[in-house]
């Protein structure tokens, strides 16, 4: 009995892995697809022109929402206002923090509070105040003050109830945002039809150089648990989306950087402030009610980075993001479980949830599993080593191969770093990374999912930040 | 799609079913190994190999190293190496890709710099140059022999110079001089028709800006091109360039597929670009009669308050009956624009009969109007209406009339309760950026 369940166990196993590298395999594929058939039509000079002089250019509102920056913010806003889009604006929501924030953003942005009548669109925390800058440089900036909701979402609702225009770019304060990223978003909605998202790649701003709220020079992190997150988000913007974008199966848009409809997002009610994974929650939730009101839908991924965020960087702050994430996955999960092999909601029910069900969400599950019959195997002397190796390698070089791919399209597309050498810091991240750091994030997410299950009490915990201003006169000093 | 959908799914999972049947019956029926071209050796160190030999022994070599494996590591093999074939033919595709464009970029940078001011000198010069002054100034140019991607280059870095100075007149038609004498006018005919397609659409974007006259023999084959980003585009040529019926696709109600809002910039450019170049725009209202596609209509209305004449203006008060909202939209829309005062007293008659967005439209064209005369209908607005933000922006509209709406803003203040008093501070004290934001 013992043995059959073994064999059953490793045949099964089989499969989900050569299911999954095969996956990636086509993930792949249609991300060169999807770059291929993207490439603008235009030159970038002509539609920038356009752009600007139309007076058909669709606003956007930038909304960011700021918990306890104090380090940051000036900086972050300084980014945010340096956006080369003729229509837009910026809507900071100080989401109740406990430091200087506020102070900080009056002080150096010349604000003074404004009456404000709020249009609650949708339900969030209550509204304290409205600030508006007195100096003409900073005209586009409107700092909304909140009481705290406890989390990004509550805090974006706000933002959404005071943003202006059509379109809305939900970002992270603490996010550098390229120049261009408004107008690569935009791109995809002034040229196809039906777009109600955008999403920008995004890479890690730790070990920069930033200066005012400009990236002037783009180096991948040099500590390892940034530098794995790089090669991370590499994996995840150029091959998992882009991929999933070519068939129209985004499952998801980053809540670090991403341009959305705003109609569409009010109209399905907004985000949730008690998911722990707002952004996947809201775009399945944009998609369904498309679906389910006949509203042909897009969703897009672009290949330029448009975003640098500083992620965490140790092991503390990267367990509490990605138990979050975790929990936060199997929540949306058992949220949207109506949708999932439902012929209704198409692409999404049939193939995104199902793919994500099976291949990210029991992933922890079955490796774990995996890790623990392992053992037991080879302490019973069940394990055919050499053919253990076998496989083993095999995986590992299809991983590295993966990784390398990854690199190329960074490089291809003039992605993050200028130079390739930047790049060998990713490839020996890749190297290292299924020893050193996949445990790591296999054990937080089996966390995440535990939390979920005995309903913990949720905790949103503070992202550390370094502040790149301190990083600069470091360097200077 | 929906077919081809069920296909490839049936596909999908008839093969999974398929596989794990084969799978579940050769697990408990071993089958006798029937590889034994693959597992016994047919070479020797002493064999001598020709021809095909090459290739069987390569075949062996790849495909029977696992043949005395458990069909799983047989088939992990298999599916592994099938994938690092599929990776390592990205990488090749990419890595040609890096390679092209490095070798693009380091070809544009050096013609930039080499010839970069050359042509911004040409753009920015008030007097139409002579033949030769051109010709010496891109002297060493004209001597040499370019390839086709060396051309398309030279015709971005024309775009570029354009784009950048926005030139007119004199600076364009020296432009459009060192564009022939280097040959590209030639260069760029010859490839709208023979060309690929990406290629004839960035042409025919370069010849729009640069406002060249190609010929209309030569579009003729692109303005029923199967490709509908090249078949648009070279319909908005035809229309900028075309003497005879420009403006035949707007007729026939087929600019080439939806109305994107890409094509609303580019059109509204065009026609912009036409005024420019001092020719005449089409007539709208006939297209607008003739068109059954609101968003086309409701493009047209915009554009007519843009560039149509004073008689056009008054035909656009007859949508604003029309049944789909979009045109009314639209046309209330066009009489701010045009700040058509005729239109003032029909816009406050229908204000009640419309929805609140429409409401709040007609009144931002009646402080655009700014006749002064609708300062007693906004009050009015701002007391009859149901919705807070259609009463937020009739105060806004009232604080932005000058010194008379200012008085009644006041006024109203004065007699509003006091948890309305917020609309009133909000419109007061805001800055000018947000009680935009409110009309």
């Amino acid at each position: 009995m013992k043995e059959t369940l073994f064999d059953f166990y490793g045949h099964s196993i089989f499969f989900y892995s050569m299911a999954m590298i095969v996956s990636y395999v086509i993930l792949m594929w249609l991300a060169e697809w999807s770059i291929r058939r993207n490439k603008a039509s235009f030159a970038d000079s002509y539609a920038k022109r356009l752009v600007n002089k139309s007076p058909f250019t669709p606003g956007v509102s930038i909304v960011a929402p700021a918990y306890n920056e104090e380090r940051t913010i000036v900086d972050n806003v300084n980014s945010l206002l340096a956006q080369n889009y003729p229509l837009f604006e910026v809507v900071i929501v100080n989401d109740g923090s406990k430091d200087s924030t506020l102070e900080k953003l009056i002080e150096n942005f010349g604000l003074v509070e404004v009456p404000f009548a709020y249009v609650e669109h949708i339900q969030t925390r209550p509204f304290k105040r409205l600030f508006r800058s007195t100096l003409p440089q900073y005209a586009k900036l409107t700092v909304v003050d909140k009481v705290n909701g406890g989390t990004k979402a509550d805090a974006v609702n706000a933002g959404l109830n005071v943003a202006q225009y059509d379109y809305f770019v939900n970002t992270d304060v603490d996010c550098i945002l390229a120049p261009d990223a408004i107008y690569r978003c935009m791109v995809p909605i002034l040229s196809q039809e039906n777009v109600i998202a955008v999403s920008g790649a995004m890479a890690m701003s730790n070990g920069c150089r930033v200066e005012e709220g400009r990236m002037l020079e783009a180096f991948p992190p040099h500590t390892l648990i940034p530098l794995f997150q790089t090669l991370e988000y590499l994996r995840s913007f150029l091959v998992g989306k882009l991929g999933w974008s070519a068939i129209n199966s985004m499952p998801n848009v980053s809540g670090g950087y991403g341009l959305f409809d705003r109609n569409i997002v009010i109209a399905a009610g907004g985000y949730s402030p008690d998911s722990f994974a707002e952004d996947m929650d809201m775009l399945i939730r944009m998609m369904a009610y498309c679906r389910e009101f006949g509203r042909p839908y897009r969703v897009v991924q672009i290949p330029y980075t448009c975003c640098w965020t500083e992620g965490p960087a140790n092991l503390k702050v990267l367990s509490r993001q990605r138990v979050r994430w975790g929990r936060g996955l199997l929540q949306t999960f058992v949220r949207h479980r109506r949708l999932i092999l439902n012929r209704k909601y198409r692409q999404m029910g049939l193939v995104t949830l199902p793919y994500l069900l099976v291949f990210e969400l029991c992933a922890p599950v079955i490796e774990l599993i995996g890790f623990l019959s392992l053992i037991y195997l080879a302490f019973t002397g069940g394990i055919n080593w050499h053919t253990a190796l076998i496989i083993f390698l095999a995986i590992y070089v299809f991983c590295l191969s993966l990784a390398i791919v990854v690199i190329f399209y960074d490089y291809t597309l003039g992605g993050s770093y200028k130079k390739f050498r930047s790049y060998l810091w990713i490839l020996g991240a890749a190297i290292l990374e299924p020893f050193i750091y996949h445990p790591f994030i296999i054990f937080y997410s089996l966390r995440g999912y535990w939390n979920y299950l005995i309903q913990t009490k949720a905790v949103w915990g503070e992202m550390t930040r370094k502040g790149f201003a301190n990083q600069n006169n470091k360097k200077k000093s | 799609m929906h077919i081809r959908l069920r296909y490839f799914s049936f596909l999908f999972v008839a093969a999974i079913l398929l596989t794990g049947a084969w799978s579940m019956w050769e697990y408990y029926n071993p089958p006798e190994p029937t590889l034994s071209f693959l597992t016994d050796k047919p070479w020797s160190i002493d064999t001598r190999l020709s021809g095909m030999d090459h290739f069987r022994y390569l075949f062996y070599a790849v495909a029977g190293r696992y043949a005395e494996y458990a069909w799983a590591v047989r088939t992990s093999y298999a599916i592994v190496l099938a994938c690092c074939i599929a990776v390592l033919m990205l990488s090749v595709i990419m890595g040609y890709d890096v390679v092209k464009r490095r070798k693009k970029t380091r070809h544009y940078q050096k013609l930039q710099k080499q010839y970069g001011q050359v042509l911004r000198n040409l753009a920015k010069n008030e007097n139409r140059m002579a033949e030769p002054d051109i010709a010496e100034s891109l002297q060493p140019a004209l001597s040499t022999p370019w390839n086709y991607d060396y051309k398309l280059l030279w015709i971005d870095l024309f775009t570029e110079v354009r784009i950048e100075s926005d030139v007119r007149n004199e600076g364009l038609a020296n432009l459009q001089q060192a564009m022939q004498l280097l040959g590209l006018t030639d260069f760029m005919e010859k490839r709208l028709i023979q060309g690929k397609d990406r290629d004839k659409l960035r042409i025919i974007q370069a010849v729009r800006l640069l406002e060249m006259a190609v010929a209309d023999s030569v579009m003729a084959r692109l303005v029923n091109h199967r490709n509908r980003e090249l078949r648009k585009a070279a319909r908005i040529y035809y229309m900028l360039v075309n003497r005879d019926n420009p403006y035949r696709f707007f007729e026939q109600d087929e600019i080439g597929g939806d109305l994107l809002p890409w094509d609303r910039l580019e059109l509204h450019q065009l026609f912009a670009d036409c005024m420019a170049r001092e020719k005449r725009l089409p007539s709208f209202v006939p297209l607008m009669e003739h068109s059954q596609n609101p968003t086309l209509v409701s493009f047209l209305i915009l554009e007519t308050a843009y560039w149509g004449h004073d008689e056009e203006i008054g035909y656009l008060t007859s949508y604003f009956q029309a049944s789909h909202p979009d045109l009314r939209k639209a046309a209330f829309q066009a009489m701010g624009i045009r700040r058509y005062r005729e239109a003032e007293k029909e816009l406050q008659s229908i204000f009640y009969a419309q929805t609140e967005e429409l409401r709040r439209i007609i009144l931002h064209s009646l402080l655009q109007i700014h006749s002064g005369e609708s300062i007693h209908f906004f009050g009015e607005a701002y007391r009859k209406s149901a919705s807070d933000q259609t009463r937020l922006s009739a105060l806004a509209c009232l604080w932005l009339s000058g010194t008379e709406g200012q008085a009644e803003f006041h006024l109203l203040e004065k007699q509003a309760p006091p948890e309305e008093q917020t609309l009133f501070n909000h419109v007061s004290n805001a800055r000018t950026s947000l009680l935009n934001h409110l009309i």
